[in-house]
């Protein structure tokens, strides 16, 4: 018999009070791996919309890290294009609308120029692209279409007043893009009332190593006052999106987190309590105190892993079903990555650890001949 | 090797700041191979002075000698009881969740590195107590005279040079009880144990070879 025997018994001594253990484990760790999994997604995907199309830098008005809220001069594209190491540079104009169809709040729309960009890449698997001359037409994203309701041919209220035909639905390799809609530049200028007016640019440059990018990126910067030029990734770790998602992810895991090490402690303690003339048994016939307080920490973290295990599983689950309902499904990619399981395995363990600590201290405090009494 | 095995040297327990003389000033010889029963009332003190013989409870004046050595050398007194001592409980206090044959391999976690050790060990103790045929038994599922007989395997998992009973039988009906008494009795004859016996039933008591009667915390005879 080794000691795991030992553990794996007193753990399926009190097959209810592990369960319930199991159970405060195993919401703080869904909440975890499904919270800051659907914020990791969420920030994957938005790189993804960039990496795909190989754009290096992002030009923005400074100090607004929203994107929505950026103003810049649309006629500034040309002096971005005229800088030694630019390759290509789009406008693009960015905006947030509700949607009374489908009772959906907080959906994108870009505003794209037409042309081989990254409207000419799009793929578009119903309908047809947006083409010159088109006026009061928009396009969906697959998700999006399908949370809406929306088939080619439809009318789309993208404002409250003005509704716009579907010629066409496109499906984009992410979540985000597949979530919003795309009107032409001029459209959608026209539509908002900014005429002339874009959010960002994205450029391209040759040759793309580090060194460069950033050079071309300093002598963007000396082009206009106040102009923000950051390089793909950094502009999009630092968004407020995203920077917002995961502070609310980690707000949420920590309470939860809190909750479970209580529910952990209690149940744990409990246990101990009932346990106290066997602890002292134990001392009476020759165990030292590390021994015991290692028998008491191993059944709590083999209760945390399990907790770590049936919480994946849920988080798995949930991410699944938030990918599939129209409301979340166009933020919610349904893919948890590795390291966020890891993540939520290893605040499992600390769970365990710190959740057995106390319990483990009480359960050898009490001297044996005290505990023999003790009924 | 001196032949005392355990020496109580003036040895008192005070509890509740001094109030209670739980044991006042008791000096003990007990010699290797003997089997000596200490008798009384319950509250004469003579399950403190069996806790402290074990070094389950360190003495508040006095000194208890074990092979010549002053247990309060010990920086470790679970060192001491893993290798020196046996104990058998009144009320068995088997770990309800493992089997006999498990049970009995507990204290040799302390001493035995190899599990199949520990094992093999285990079952030999178990056929010396005659309870070879239930190994795999678990405590709820063996009577409980069988029960205590685990127990006194498990009190010799790590050949103890002494063996502490605390009232062994007072669960026990007087069948059961003469079995476990004759047990014991064979321990001591057969494998020259030295035994400790708590009790205040005259019948058992005489199968010791010496008893010892206490009260107030002192011994009287």
């Amino acid at each position: 018999m080794h000691l795991t025997t030992v553990v794996v018994r007193n753990v399926f001594r009190r097959p209810a009070r592990s369960a319930l253990t199991v159970a405060g484990v195993s919401v703080a760790v869904a909440a975890v791996v499904a919270l800051v999994g659907i914020a990791r997604g969420f920030e994957r995907s938005l790189r993804a919309v960039y990496e795909s199309r190989g754009v290096d830098l992002m030009v923005v008005r400074a100090g607004s890290t929203q994107r929505f809220s950026s103003v810049l001069d649309e006629s500034l594209g040309e002096k971005i294009a005229a800088t030694p190491g630019v390759a290509e540079v789009l406008p693009g104009l960015a905006e947030v609308v509700a949607s009374e169809d489908g009772d959906m709040t907080g959906i994108v729309v870009q505003g794209l120029p037409l042309g081989p960009g990254p409207l000419g890449r799009l793929q578009i698997v119903s309908g047809r692209n947006l083409q010159p001359g088109d006026e009061r037409v928009v396009l969906l994203g697959r998700i999006l279409a399908q949370g809406l309701g929306k088939q080619v041919g439809d009318m789309v209220e993208v404002v409250k007043g003005h509704a716009y035909r579907v010629v066409g639905i496109y499906d984009a390799s992410n979540v985000f893009e597949n979530g919003s809609m795309i009107l032409t530049l001029k459209d959608l200028q026209r539509l908002m009332g900014r005429q002339g007016e874009v959010t960002h640019f994205t450029v391209i440059t040759v040759p793309k190593d580090r060194q460069s990018v950033e050079q071309v990126a300093e002598r963007i910067r000396a082009l206009a006052p106040n102009l923000d030029v950051l390089p793909m990734r950094e502009y999009i770790e630092t968004s407020v999106e995203i920077r917002t998602a995961r502070a609310a992810a980690w707000l949420t895991s920590t309470i939860a987190l809190i909750i479970a090490a209580i529910v952990m402690v209690i149940t744990m303690l409990t246990a101990v309590f009932e346990r106290t003339r066997e602890f002292a048994i134990l001392q009476a016939i020759g165990w030292r105190q590390r021994r015991i307080i290692q028998m008491i920490l191993m059944e709590a973290v083999l209760l945390a892993a399990a907790g770590a295990v049936v919480g994946t599983l849920l988080a798995i689950l949930l991410t699944q079903g938030l990918a599939r309902l129209p409301q979340t499904g166009r933020l919610v990619s349904g893919e948890i990555a590795l390291d966020v399981v890891l993540q939520g395995f290893v605040l499992a363990l600390m769970l365990g650890i710190a959740g057995g600590l106390l319990p483990a201290w009480r359960a050898v405090r009490i001297a044996p001949t005290e505990g023999l009494r003790h009924e | 090797m001196s032949d005392v095995l355990v020496r109580a040297d003036r040895v008192s327990k005070t509890y509740e700041d001094g109030r209670i003389h739980a044991v006042a000033e008791v000096s003990l010889d007990i010699r290797r191979g003997e089997f000596v029963a200490i008798m009384g009332r319950s509250g004469s003190g003579k399950s403190t002075l069996l806790n402290l013989l074990g070094g389950l409870d360190r003495p508040s004046a006095g000194a208890i000698f074990f092979e010549d050595q002053n247990l309060q050398t010990y920086g470790d007194l679970a060192w001491f009881r893993a290798r020196k001592l046996g104990f058998v409980f009144q009320s068995f206090h088997l770990l309800p969740v493992l089997t006999a044959l498990e049970n009995v391999q507990i204290p040799m976690f302390e001493t035995i590195r190899s599990a199949a050790r520990r094992r093999e060990r285990a079952s030999r103790l178990l056929a010396l107590v005659g309870m070879d045929g239930r190994q795999n038994h678990l405590p709820k599922q063996l009577s409980v005279g069988e029960r205590q007989r685990v127990a006194v395997a498990r009190a010799l998992a790590n050949e103890p040079a002494l063996l502490l009973a605390d009232e062994p039988t007072g669960n026990l009906d007087s069948e059961n009880a003469l079995e476990i008494l004759r047990l014991l009795a064979r321990l001591h004859r057969e494998q020259g144990m030295t035994i400790v016996m708590v009790t205040h039933d005259p019948e058992l008591a005489s199968f010791a070879q010496r008893t010892i009667q206490m009260k107030d915390g002192r011994i009287v005879a």
